[in-house]
């Protein structure tokens, strides 16, 4: 019996083996190895100041998440702009022109352990000629694979880790507000700030949106902090929530910065300086249970506006009519035309109801002036 | 002694060593256990509702039928069974971006299996039905809109507050090469796990494209800011 259960055991264990084999979990990454204790920054990026014509010496960390041994490919490159103005890193493809070529990894790949991690030094060489204020690169980790045909879009993935270099000499850290757009999507707003970096070091800049009623009431506010590179124009999209009710709104930012010399992750002194952007005046729709109720409320004051306008006119007739005895040829309609109203307003106000019957003698009220038929004058 | 005796003695005997070998081990039981934590890393991929990596990822544009017109294709990035995942395990202090790139740079091609086949992703010309002054001679433009997407957040003690998804952009070569999909802010959460899907695509093919089967590698890079 003993036996049996441990065949058991062994058959199930290996039908389970080759199923977690082939679920590879985790990833490969990978940070700075050698972080600066009094700058937080350094953790996940490289900071470095450097003199042009010097060089400094440090080491990236790659790291092997997964279950498996990895080929880990580790690279430099420049670094770009993507849309919005957000930072990026190129390709292995195009080259190295800037940062990236100054970046001289002491080896292309290396071979990781499963759940383990490799340190690969690199030299930064800052060439005598390199412009003063920020330069920007990137490591790139990455792990080594080939792919087959496959129609569509096949996706590949890295990380990288930006490489930010302050060359020393006269820096100008400055932001200006550009503009901001909204864009309704179904029930949010997006409200798309931009500003432009015209100095010559990337500036961690807060912006704060804020969307406000006519009388000035906040109906919403973001603030979030984005790094705004040297240079560019720089946008992002807060979503937030449409006001209810809809209406005319006023959306703006501003913006926050550190305006000293600080460079990235140095917090010591610093000037902060908020200027104000765009205001923008925008309609927005209401949700639709908001529609509903005030379109009920607009009938209903429509509605009301007509009862009122009648009671107050019923109230002025009552005052200015005057006593009418209804004669045996009377009806409502020839009475009316010599009164020269509606014959419905003259039953109205008489409290007259269908099948409109006037009996002879009967005292009406009239508006008091009789427009009867002048009698045709006899031709000469 | 008598039996009762003997039994007892043996008893008190027994109970004796017990209580003595028990505060034996009180005395042992100043063992520390410790566990270190390391902190992961930036990570991107794709991985499936029960958040197994997927090897090779691939998305399918719509299919099309040949024509002498420009045409346009449309297709999606990440899926329930395909999601595109960030992980920032406190690696990211102060945020990350998370873009999209053509792996072969600004003069990547859509090419058939042969490579004998191909049209452009980033020629801005009449809105990539024709060939423009680029690199190529090839037209055809792929648009990104990740702003039709839906990100999720995916850990108990994470929100996607202060993280921003990117606009929908078409690539154009030496102006537009890489597409911003997410950009965190540094207030977002330092720990934290996302996945992105429905992030739509729309591809022109210039008019008399051969029919076949093309391809495009794009690498989604996420990087620390």
């Amino acid at each position: 019996m003993r036996n049996f259960l441990a065949g058991l055991l062994a058959i199930g264990i290996v039908i389970a083996m080759p199923a977690a084999a082939f679920a590879e979990s985790g990833s490969i990454g990978g940070r700075p190895a050698n972080p600066d204790a009094s700058n937080a920054r350094t953790k996940s990026i490289f900071v470095k100041t450097i003199t042009p014509g010097t060089t400094v010496e440090d080491a990236v960390e790659v790291v092997n998440n997964t279950n498996v041994k990895k080929t880990i490919v580790v690279y430099a490159t420049d670094s770009i702009v993507s849309s919005g103005g957000a930072f990026a890193c190129a390709q292995a493809a195009d080259g190295t022109n800037n940062v990236g070529k100054w970046i001289t990894l002491s080896q292309s790949s290396v071979e990781v352990n499963a759940y383990e991690s490799a340190k690969v030094p690199f030299t930064i060489a800052a060439p005598s000629n390199a412009e003063p204020g920020e330069q920007n690169g990137c490591i790139i980790i990455q792990e080594q694979k080939t792919t087959d045909f496959q129609s569509g879009v096949s996706l590949s993935f890295r990380t990288a880790i930006r490489v930010a270099i302050l060359v020393p000499g006269d820096i100008k850290k400055e932001i200006t507000p550009q503009g901001i757009t909204v864009v309704e999507k179904s029930d949010k707003l997006v409200l798309s700030p931009s500003v432009k970096n015209t100095g010559n070091v990337s500036v961690d800049a807060d912006i704060t949106t804020t969307v406000r009623s006519l009388l000035g009431t906040v109906q919403s506010t973001q603030t979030s902090t984005f790094p705004v590179l040297r240079g560019e124009v720089t946008n992002w999209n807060f979503e937030t929530a449409k006001p209810f009710w809809g209406g005319l709104y006023n959306a703006s930012f501003n913006t926050t910065y550190d305006s000293s010399n600080n460079f990235i992750g140095d917090d010591t002194e610093k000037e902060l300086k908020t200027i104000d952007g765009q205001t923008k005046l925008i309609f927005v729709t209401p949700s639709l249970v908001a529609f509903l109720i005030e379109f009920i409320i607009f009938v209903g004051i429509i509605v009301g506006a007509y009862y009122l306008y009648r009671y107050l006119a019923h109230k002025k007739n009552v005052k200015t009519w005057v006593n009418y005895k209804v004669k045996p040829s009377d009806n409502l309609e020839t009475i009316a035309a010599k009164q020269a109203i509606a014959w419905k307003l003259l039953a109205r106000e008489n409290n007259i109801k269908a099948p409109y019957i006037l009996q002879a003698d009967q005292i009406i009220k009239v508006p008091g002036k009789v427009h009867a038929k002048k009698p045709a004058e006899p031709k000469k | 002694m008598n039996k009762f005796t003997k039994v007892a003695a043996s008893a008190l005997a027994i109970i004796g060593v017990a209580l003595s070998v028990t505060t034996v081990t009180y005395a042992a039981n100043n063992t520390n256990v410790t566990q270190t934590i390391n902190s992961g890393t930036l990570v991107t991929d794709i991985r499936d509702a029960s958040r197994v990596t997927v090897a090779s990822p691939t998305f399918a544009m719509t299919g099309t039928t040949f024509s002498f017109n420009c045409q346009t294709t449309t297709g999606t990035i990440g899926s329930a069974s395909q999601r595109l995942y960030v992980d920032n395990p406190g690696a990211a202090n102060a945020g990350y971006t998370l873009t999209l790139a053509a792996t072969a740079g600004a003069t990547g091609l859509w090419n058939n299996a042969g490579v004998t086949q191909s049209f452009d992703f980033n020629d801005p010309t009449t809105a990539g039905c024709a060939d423009g002054a680029d690199a190529d001679a090839k037209g055809g433009q792929l648009t990104v809109n990740p702003s039709v997407s839906t990100l999720t957040a995916d850990c108990s003690s994470c929100s996607v507050t202060g993280i921003t998804k990117g606009t929908s952009t078409a690539y154009s070569q030496a102006v537009t090469d890489s597409v911003t999909l997410l950009t965190a802010a540094a207030g977002s959460d330092d720990v934290g796990r996302w996945y992105l899907t429905g992030i739509g695509l729309s591809q022109t093919i210039p008019g008399e494209q051969p029919n076949d089967s093309y391809t495009i590698n794009l690498t989604a890079t996420v990087t620390a800011s």
